[in-house]
């Protein structure tokens, strides 16, 4: 592939065709700043089109440039009719791997223009080019990637941002639009990390089917809209109040059970050297109780305080719970 | 009921002179037929029917984990997979693919039992031939029965439970059984079995079947298992125990068991997506001890102490187990403690 290393007018420079762009987000402020302190260290790839260029490798480069108000490039420069698009696509996807980690969107960017762009089938796709991003070879991860393309750009920076693997982001392209604007505005507002976002979507989507009420309604219905709204709450207690409403929805009866057993718990009135612990879901048929004493004495007090518990209406209730 | 037609038999060379074999190929004339010296992982995935020989342990302990009390079941692996896709079915996860398996090399299976029984002559063995299949689902086609009820009719140490939930019992009525065998039917609502085992037959197509078992000196087990917890359930599972109890006489039924609707975390994912529209994976399920997700231990006692109550309206006698249950669960529906040190097993009607 015989490519000639030229410098290049700016304004001969088509950047408005992206058939080869996938970058996400196309934020220039960190290359400017390289590109002004130490200059342009890798030329961009161009391709020859008629009188124009189209850009193949290098997007954030040119917009750094053009920013900077410069009037030509360093570029690669791949004649028209050198190489096939589609070889071109695979230049640039090199070109970036070999000197940088590709974000989720961007390999999904990536994996839709192969499809849609260059019309490959899956197999050729699984077969070849999930390995070259270093995916494994699944349709079914083929298909996951593709639909990222589907969530809004807010959404899919806040996804990068907070690293969210594949396995969480794509519980979000399995909504449809309507439902995917609602729970990514609670994403977003409240800054929710990868286990948050599994833990709300699948929550919501649980309460929905099982209650076959759709996902907008059931978060007005929940005041879940209304908790984000509220100013008077921090990030940390919104979070808190909405994971709240959604559990009580989704395990109505153990909360019920629960609340029972916090309720019943207070009511003992414990000291603060006995601590009274219950199995995770009452699964299992012993309580706990934790002691703290520094003598003889208090362990005769704890003793006296355990058997006036013992006959307590209360307890007894917890009892029967287990 | 949904009929079994596989697009072709797949038959692994050195088994087409087994009797299984034979009858398959006598009942099932018009499927194409392909002989294959090994069978690759491709058909797997096919709708057909293996036919080949087994090479491992046929009877093996009904698996269960320490945390529950074990029943000391055994299983007999003489198929694998089922045609009835169920929703909520274990095989979706543990059997790769839509091919039914069925092993032919009975002879060896029959040799395994046999030692078995005879080295443990003072051990009573409840042997079942429905853990990675249907019993009786393919009867019609493998005539299977008809070899291995008068096989189990010669032990006075051993029962076999052929556990269904087809109506296929037409191999069965004539068999010399000997009080050997138990025909035992899993059985639930109608809106469960029209939601969740849409290929199966209804409820009083299975009860009248036993009831016709029954009629030929059979004994009947019925598993309600599993119990699906929903709103109405009460009601709809109050009216199955009239049901059964309208149908057969408790003198006729051996066992009844009750287990609630449990199911290995991975399991989740594959019924949402094979089965989109089934609500049963959105109960108040929780992570139990024995790696099962299961409801909450408040929703299995009142579901098990409520079926108990209605069951003993009709008979105080007839025996009530619980499957896969812990020691604590046992204790607060019977009052019994249990441990697992073949506790539970004592307890099993030994005939």
């Amino acid at each position: 592939m015989k490519k000639d290393i030229k410098i290049i007018e700016i304004n001969s420079i088509n950047y408005k065709d992206d058939t080869f762009l996938y970058s996400f987000p196309v934020k220039i402020e960190r290359i400017t700043e390289s590109i002004k302190k130490v200059g342009l260290l890798n030329p961009i790839i161009l391709f020859g089109c008629g009188d124009k260029y189209k850009i193949i490798s290098g997007f954030k480069r040119f917009f750094a440039y053009k920013h900077l108000g410069y009037n030509d490039i360093d570029a690669f420069v791949f004649k028209s009719g050198s190489i096939s698009d589609l070889e071109a696509f695979l230049i640039s996807i090199y070109d970036n791997i070999e000197i940088r980690e590709l974000n989720i969107i961007e390999k999904g960017n990536i994996l839709s223009k192969l499809k849609k762009r260059f019309n490959l089938n899956d197999n050729e796709i699984i077969g070849e080019y999930m390995p070259v991003l270093q995916l494994e070879p699944s349709k079914k991860l083929l298909y996951d990637f593709i639909n990222l393309c589907k969530l809004d750009d807010d959404l899919k920076e806040h996804l990068i941002n907070r690293d969210v693997p594949i396995k969480v982001s794509s519980l979000l392209t399995s909504l449809s639009d309507e439902n995917l604007k609602s729970i990514s505005e609670i994403i977003t507002k409240l800054n929710l990390g990868a286990n948050k976002i599994k833990e709300l979507v699948t929550m919501i989507d649980e309460i929905s089917k099982r209650d076959d009420v759709g996902i907008k309604k059931l978060l007005y219905d929940l005041k879940v809209i209304e908790t984000l709204k509220n100013e008077k709450m921090t990030i940390s207690q919104k979070w808190e109040r909405i994971i709240c409403i959604l559990k009580e929805k989704r395990f109505p009866t153990w909360n019920d059970i629960e609340k029972k057993i916090i309720r019943n718990i207070s009511s003992l009135n414990l000291p603060p050297n006995i601590h009274f612990k219950f199995p995770s879901y009452l699964e299992g048929n012993k309580y706990t109780f934790e002691l703290e004493f520094s003598n003889s004495n208090e362990l005769k007090n704890i003793g006296m305080k355990l058997i006036d518990i013992s006959e307590r209406k209360e307890f007894l209730e917890l009892i029967e719970l287990i | 009921m949904k009929k079994f037609l596989p697009e072709k038999i797949v038959i692994e060379n050195g088994c087409k002179n087994d009797i299984i074999v034979k009858n398959i190929l006598k009942n099932l004339p018009s499927i194409p037929i392909e002989y294959s010296e090994t069978i690759n992982n491709e058909y797997l995935f096919q709708n057909v029917l293996i036919l080949k020989r087994y090479k491992g342990d046929f009877f093996k302990k009904c698996p269960c984990s320490p945390e529950v009390i074990c029943c000391g079941y055994y299983v007999l692996m003489n198929a694998e997979n089922c045609y009835l896709n169920c929703t909520y079915c274990f095989l979706h996860k543990y059997v790769n693919g839509n091919a039914i398996l069925i092993y032919t090399n009975i002879d060896e299976m029959f040799n395994e039992i046999d030692k078995v029984l005879n080295k443990n002559q003072t051990n009573f063995f409840r042997v079942g031939t429905g853990e990675f299949s249907d019993s009786l689902a393919l009867d019609d086609i493998t005539e299977f029965s008809k070899i291995i009820v008068p096989f189990f009719s010669k032990y006075d140490n051993a029962l076999l439970e052929l556990k269904t939930k087809s109506i296929n019992i037409n191999n069965l009525l004539d068999l010399e059984h000997k009080n050997r065998t138990v025909v035992s039917w899993s059985i639930n609502p109608d809106k469960i079995i029209f939601e969740e085992e849409s290929s199966s037959p209804l409820l009083d197509e299975r009860l009248e079947s036993a009831k016709i078992c029954t009629s030929r000196g059979y004994r009947i087990g019925l598993h309600f298992d599993p119990i699906i917890h929903y709103q109405g359930w009460e009601n709809d599972y109050k009216v199955v125990v009239k049901k059964v109890f309208d149908f057969l006489s408790p003198d006729n039924i051996i066992w009844i068991s009750l287990g609630s609707f449990r199911y290995v975390p991975e399991l989740k994912s594959v019924i949402r997506d094979k089965f989109p529209k089934s609500k049963i994976i959105y109960g108040e399920h929780i992570l139990s001890t024995d790696g099962k997700m299961k409801y909450i231990k408040p929703i299995r006692l009142v579901i098990y102490r409520k079926m108990l109550s209605w069951i003993r309206e009709y008979s105080k006698d007839v025996f009530v187990y619980l499957c896969m249950e812990t020691k604590d669960v046992w204790g607060k529906v019977f009052n019994l403690e249990l441990e697992n040190k073949g506790d539970l097993e004592k307890l099993f009607p030994q005939i």
